[in-house]
């Protein structure tokens, strides 16, 4: 892992809590960096929490418990001033870019909020810094994407907008939620290779979080599998995708297409208990390799080789790899 | 190989206020018996419309269609009302995209394929229909007790096996599915997809699976019909988890290279460049051109040739029609 740590989360817990229902734990003490200039996927199926925990590392919602670091600042629980100083450094792309503009606003309205709000740019000062924005994303002649209206632009355009948008206060770490998902296929290049671009030109760091392996692999360096709420393997994205060690990576791998795979190694589907009342590990009704003790204690996510971690009692006690 | 249906030179137009707007341009393809075909494009292509077009759901005062559809030697387009009746879902069933949705949240599972058997097959008993929602619920790899439950008791993933189920309810010949997995996890929509691959095997159905996703359509697809504005641009013969393996329009491998690959060794990905062209106003040659890397001076204005073979492609860059796989 990178001593340059822009955004470590430790034991972050998030708990929603409901009227007359129990809780629901979406995030469960997990623990997490990214180093500056580095892109971590995050990927799991939906439920599993990543979308929660990108909304945790931006601090649109707050930690239950846990601690969440940028760069040497506890950001866990800041608010007012010192928050929107965090939202200029840590910005948000979201996964559907017909819902997050709003329709009644032009394209340079929607940047220039963030650099008058973030940035405190003079409106003068911001007609400048929209150009350039809208520029860096691609989206030119300038001039004449400025004064459109979402309706007025493809899906594709709208998402070059939206990273515009986040890339509006200067941020140092942006989490991308399914930013291509939407998308047309042959417009998803063009999106993945801007965001390689801009971490390039502007050292970002990137939480990717989405439920393709393949596009993880990509353009992450590092891939976090995450299932009922945990983070289940962690390793370079190579690795996950030629050795996986965790049975739900595995099943998750084999039904992606290009795996070759045809047979899921699963016992049954079934959704992840999310109850604050779980006792071990989130994936043991589903895994083809479950054994007693999975059912009643929940495996930590240890390194069964060097940079490459997996919460999975298959790996514990210098036990033999399963296949 | 015998045609489950054919399509013959078939054109949609949608009414709007500014007149009519052309979807589908000059459609002919036949799906054969005993096959799945890939139906892939991009959202705005008339894949969807296609679909609608192939069970005449599209509505008399909302689109103009002509050519013929023809199921066996019926042309869908000259049946009166009531045969059309007759013959949907008995044989040609659809499942619809996110028809997880489509179920009716009021009524039991089991009231869903009362309903479909009842209309067509009026004289079953109760019994009777039980017992085949038992049988069908089963082929989708569904506990048959959920026929109890409603259909917000159930997954996502379990309410698409339910439409896939209903789809099957009257065995018919014909599948045309719309993006039957889009809104599901990896997972789920793998899982489903193997079941509709094995119950093709199984019952010789022939489907149509249409949808956005390349590389999805190509693992299960035999052969692989590729649209672009309106147009079907190739129909190859599907080239499974390697789709370098045969030879494709200038589109499709614009599309290939833009898809990340999970295994191998691709070191980049490259986007097509441009958007696709807005429908309503195309030129008269290939829609593709201003955004084609093979294209020539030809394309903008010389309309693409009409192919109606098993596997063809129709490209001016990729040579004249004789050479494209026109072997019928």
């Amino acid at each position: 892992m990178t001593d340059n740590r822009v955004v470590r989360a430790e034991n972050l817990t998030i708990r929603f809590t409901r009227k007359k229902m129990p809780d629901i734990v979406a995030a469960r003490s997990v623990t997490l960096e990214i180093g500056e200039k580095e892109t971590v996927a995050l990927v799991g199926e939906s439920g599993s929490g990543k979308t929660t925990m990108g909304r945790a590392l931006v601090r649109l919602l707050r930690p239950s418990s846990g601690t969440l670091w940028f760069k040497d600042q506890n950001v866990t629980t800041i608010r007012g001033q010192s928050l929107r100083r965090y939202h200029s450094k840590a910005q948000l792309i979201f996964q559907d870019p017909f819902g997050s503009l709003n329709p009644f606003h032009t394209v340079e309205y929607h940047l220039r909020r963030p650099l008058m709000k973030l940035r405190g740019v003079s409106r003068r000062g911001a007609r400048e810094a929209v150009l350039d924005l809208l520029a860096q994303v691609g989206l030119t002649p300038t001039v004449i994407y400025r004064g459109k209206y979402p309706h007025e632009l493809s899906g594709g355009q709208r998402q070059r907008v939206a990273i515009a948008r986040a890339l509006a206060g200067e941020p140092a770490f942006v989490v991308a939620d399914e930013p291509v998902s939407m998308l047309d296929v042959s417009l998803r290049a063009e999106i993945l290779t801007l965001l390689e671009s801009l971490q390039e030109q502007r050292h970002l760091s990137y939480l990717y979080i989405t439920h393709d392996l393949a596009s993880a692999r990509y353009l992450a360096h590092r891939i976090a599998v995450m299932y009922g709420a945990t983070i289940v393997e962690m390793a370079a994205a190579d690795t996950v995708v030629r050795t996986p060690a965790h049975p739900y990576t595995r099943l998750l791998l084999a039904a992606s297409v290009g795996s070759g795979t045809v047979a899921l190694p699963e016992t049954q589907s079934l959704a992840p208990d999310l109850s604050a009342s779980r006792t071990g590990c989130p994936f043991a009704p589903r895994c083809p390799q479950v054994m007693d003790r999975c059912r009643v204690q929940t495996p930590k996510l240890i390194d069964i080789e060097p940079g490459h971690a997996a919460a999975c009692f298959l790996y514990h006690d210098g036990e033999s790899r399963g296949d | 190989m015998t045609a489950a249906l054919s399509i013959e030179h078939l054109n949609v137009s949608y009414r709007t206020p500014r007149g009519l707007v052309s979807i589908l341009k000059d459609i002919s393809l036949t799906l054969y018996h005993d096959e799945i075909l890939g139906v892939v494009g991009e959202s705005g292509s008339g894949k969807s419309t296609l679909a609608q077009a192939i069970m005449r759901l599209l509505k008399p005062n909302t689109a103009k269609v002509s050519g013929r559809v023809m199921i066996g030697s019926k042309d869908l387009y000259a049946l009166s009302t009531k045969e059309l009746r007759a013959l949907r879902w008995k044989d040609v069933a659809m499942v619809f995209q996110s028809s997880m949705n489509a179920l009716n949240p009021v009524i039991s599972i089991q009231a869903h394929f009362f309903d479909t058997l009842l209309a067509h097959r009026p004289h079953l008993t109760s019994k009777e229909v039980e017992q085949r929602t038992h049988y069908l619920l089963q082929q989708v790899r569904l506990n048959p007790e959920i026929a109890r439950n409603y259909p917000h008791e159930l997954s996502g993933g379990m309410r698409q096996r339910v439409a896939i189920a209903l789809a099957l309810a009257l065995d018919p010949e014909i599948l045309i599915m719309d993006e039957p997995t889009t809104a599901l996890d990896v997972v789920v929509q793998r899982s489903i997809l193997n079941e509709i691959a094995a119950l093709q095997r199984e019952r010789h159905l022939s489907v149509v699976l249409i949808s956005h996703d390349f590389s999805l359509v190509s693992s299960l697809a035999h052969r692989m019909a590729i649209m672009y504005a309106g147009q079907l641009m190739e129909i190859t013969e599907s080239s499974g988890d390697d789709p370098t393996s045969v030879r494709h329009h200038p589109y499709t491998e614009g599309l290939i290279a833009a898809i990340p690959q999970l295994m191998g060794d691709q070191v980049r990905i490259q986007g097509i460049p441009g958007e696709p062209p807005n429908i309503a106003d195309l030129v008269t040659g290939c829609p593709f051109n201003d955004r084609c890397p093979k294209r020539l001076d030809l394309c903008k204005s010389t309309p693409l040739p009409v192919l109606s073979a098993k596997t063809f492609i129709r490209c001016h860059a990729m040579g004249d029609r004789e050479e494209a796989h026109n072997d019928g």
